[in-house]
């Protein structure tokens, strides 16, 4: 494993994949997987490709927007929750059993809005019990 | 089925309100070693308070130390275990405190205030706790004022030569096994014979240190009834480092809270060595550059915002005092070594204990030439400064002619004469532990002593008389003698005739 960062990698890729033109940015992005190859970081891989996704965003101005659901919920309402959100927002949307019920919102990893019933029972016999 | 805990739960559901409100989170990214690497929370403090969720759905302190472009560097400071990668961080916006008020008073604490003697949960009222912060600037130059009241040990070599005054930083340096723990425990016990001033509130902090001995500590001062104005703040060696580096810092505010209730306190570090090393640790494991003896570059602040908190403050400030007594433990009596010198150079003076002393059976095993005390003279009573302005001076030309000890045969009168008095002297200096004497008695005895009234009596008779010289004084001259010594702090002319008028008699009844 190399001493790289995912973030450095983010930040060398965007500036690389923004100032080339069109026609040859997908060639990028296979070189991309060859410098990981190389430097032995495939299992940092995943993290490396959020890590470049997010900076994107970020340099686009957008925010990183994770919906965690309880259970799988209809299309229809994802996008109707899309629609809350601006064109350049980058929306994750996943299940997560373990709320319990209810949705908890993150954005850019660093903002909660947690309206789940776990954490609404955690709150509850957090306080004395 | 426990009905209570139902009808609690009842309560909390029909009492429950849903607040949603947009949190500031972070995500534990890398855990090890009781240090989590933590992302987001780009806006915490320094110091911050930390919640990290565990799987159990549990919150586990941590506080944020390295603020890194991207990350967090944060100590964990319940069991680390718990913490995993992906674990949801909550910021607190404060920093890290402790409860603290007068019913720690005779309990054992970690260093987060939690109970750990198995007396029962602390402060059932929240109106009779206070929250102190750890960290807290030390008081200002102006809300201070010199030190003017001794704080006795009860042990005679330091009382006459080395006082303490209350509000000084008194380090007790020295190899390991030469009796430093001793003397903190003997100064501990000690204040509850001070009575002609308030028994100040002690607190021992135990850093690193085994567990049986904390707990053998503890039944000494229970067993001596010290544990009625004795804090215990302890860390063992099986705590983790971030308690370690934290305990002295949680035992310097429990001694906060009553210098500011304008009480006296007594707070013993034991020892700073051990709290250097925790330090080291941590920060060697955040990744901070290592520096001399690989410990980080701010190890003398580390020490030095710690003792500076031990104050005197002036009366507008309500004129209680933090006095502390740090202590540091030396390799091969390697004074010159990095922490020891910081914290030499801290402190208001040191006591420093000497292992070929204590193997030769001068217990305390005090080096007088190289123990100094810069502002406790200015509180010493003036009973003892006067018994005992000569002593030092006899002493150190003792130490000069202690090399010839073993051709004294052949030495002039006057050599063999200084000799024989520095070997006196030093005999009656020495002294049990756990049996500190309370100030009048250390006047009397010295006074004897030094007025050459024991010269020419066998060493080894020395100690005996000793105790039936005090015995003697406490059955026929308690009142005339010994408490006006206690009271007033004073050594008259009259007093000083009754008690020559008592040795004689003493002598004479003892045929010496």
């Amino acid at each position: 494993m190399s001493k790289l960062s995912p973030q450095m990698y983010a930040r060398a890729f965007a500036d690389v994949y923004e100032a080339a033109p069109e026609n040859v940015r997908n060639m990028f992005t296979k070189r991309l997987f060859d410098v990981i190859d190389k430097n032995g970081d495939w299992s940092r891989a995943e993290r490396i490709i959020r890590e470049i996704e997010r900076f994107i965003t970020k340099k686009q101005g957008g925010r990183e927007v994770q919906l965690e659901f309880a259970r799988p919920v209809p299309l229809a309402l994802i996008n109707e929750l899309k629609k809350r959100f601006r064109a350049v927002d980058r929306i994750d949307v996943s299940v997560n059993t373990s709320l319990v019920a209810g949705v908890r919102i993150v954005i850019d990893g660093e903002r909660e809005l947690d309206n789940s019933m776990a954490r609404k029972l955690k709150d509850m016999f957090k306080k004395e019990l | 089925m426990n009905y209570d805990l139902v009808e609690k739960l009842k309560k909390e559901l029909q009492g429950y309100r849903n607040s949603v409100k947009l949190e500031k989170i972070g995500t534990v990214v890398e855990a090890g070693d009781g240090i989590a690497r933590v992302s987001g929370l780009t806006e915490a403090m320094s110091q911050e308070l930390l919640l990290i969720e565990n799987s159990r759905g549990e919150d586990i302190p941590a506080i944020a130390f390295n603020l890194e472009e991207s990350f967090i560097g944060a100590v964990v400071l319940d069991s680390a275990q718990s913490v995993s990668v992906g674990a949801k961080v909550k910021s607190t916006g404060r920093v890290l405190s402790i409860k603290v008020g007068k019913e720690l008073i005779g309990r054992v604490v970690d260093p987060l205030g939690r109970p750990i003697d198995d007396k029962g949960a602390l402060f059932h009222h929240p109106e009779d706790a206070d929250d102190y912060l750890l960290e807290r600037s030390a008081p200002s130059v102006v809300d201070r004022e010199s030190v003017n009241a001794p704080i006795q040990t009860g042990i005679k070599a330091i009382d006459a030569m080395i006082p303490i005054g209350r509000g000084q930083r008194e380090l007790i340096i020295g190899d390991r096994q030469t009796g430093k723990t001793a003397i903190a425990l003997d100064a501990i016990l000690n204040q509850k014979n001070d009575t002609a001033r308030k028994t100040p509130i002690c607190i021992y902090v135990a850093v690193g240190q085994k567990e049986s001995k904390v707990a053998k500590i503890v039944k000494v001062l229970e067993e001596a009834g010290a544990m009625k104005y004795t804090v215990v703040v302890s860390a063992p060696a099986s705590a983790p480092a971030s308690l370690q580096f934290l305990a002295p810092y949680a035992g310097c505010a429990i001694g906060e809270y009553f210098m500011d209730q304008g009480q006296d306190a007594l707070i013993v570090y034991d020892d700073l060595s051990k709290h250097a090393g925790a330090y080291r640790e941590l920060s060697l494991l955040l990744r901070r550059p290592p520096g001399r003896e690989a410990y980080p570059g701010d190890i003398f602040y580390l020490h030095s915002r710690l003792l500076e908190r031990a104050a005197k403050l002036d009366k507008k400030h309500g004129g209680g005092s933090l006095t502390a007594l740090p202590i540091i433990e030396t390799q091969l009596g390697d004074v010159s070594a990095y922490v020891p010198t910081n914290v030499i150079s801290i402190t208001d003076g040191q006591i420093y204990l000497e292992s070929q002393l204590f193997h030769q059976g001068v217990r305390p095993a005090v080096n007088v030439g190289l123990s100094v005390s810069r502002v406790g003279s200015a509180a010493q009573t003036k009973a003892m400064k006067k018994v005992a302005g000569k002593l030092r001076l006899e002493l150190a030309q003792f130490r000069e002619l202690a090399a010839f000890v073993q051709f004294a045969s052949d030495l002039d009168p006057e050599t063999k004469r200084r000799i024989e008095r520095g070997q006196l002297l030093t005999e009656i200096l020495k002294q049990n532990d756990r049996e500190p004497l309370p100030i009048e008695e250390e006047v009397v005895v010295l006074y004897a002593a030094l007025g050459g009234y024991f010269d020419g009596m066998p060493l080894q008779q020395i100690k005996e008389t000793e105790g039936k010289f005090i015995q003697y004084l406490r059955a026929l001259h308690k009142e005339t003698i010994l408490e006006p010594i206690q009271k007033t702090g004073e050594f008259t002319p009259d007093m000083e005739a009754m008690l020559k008028g008592a040795i004689e008699e003493f002598k004479r009844s003892e045929n010496l």
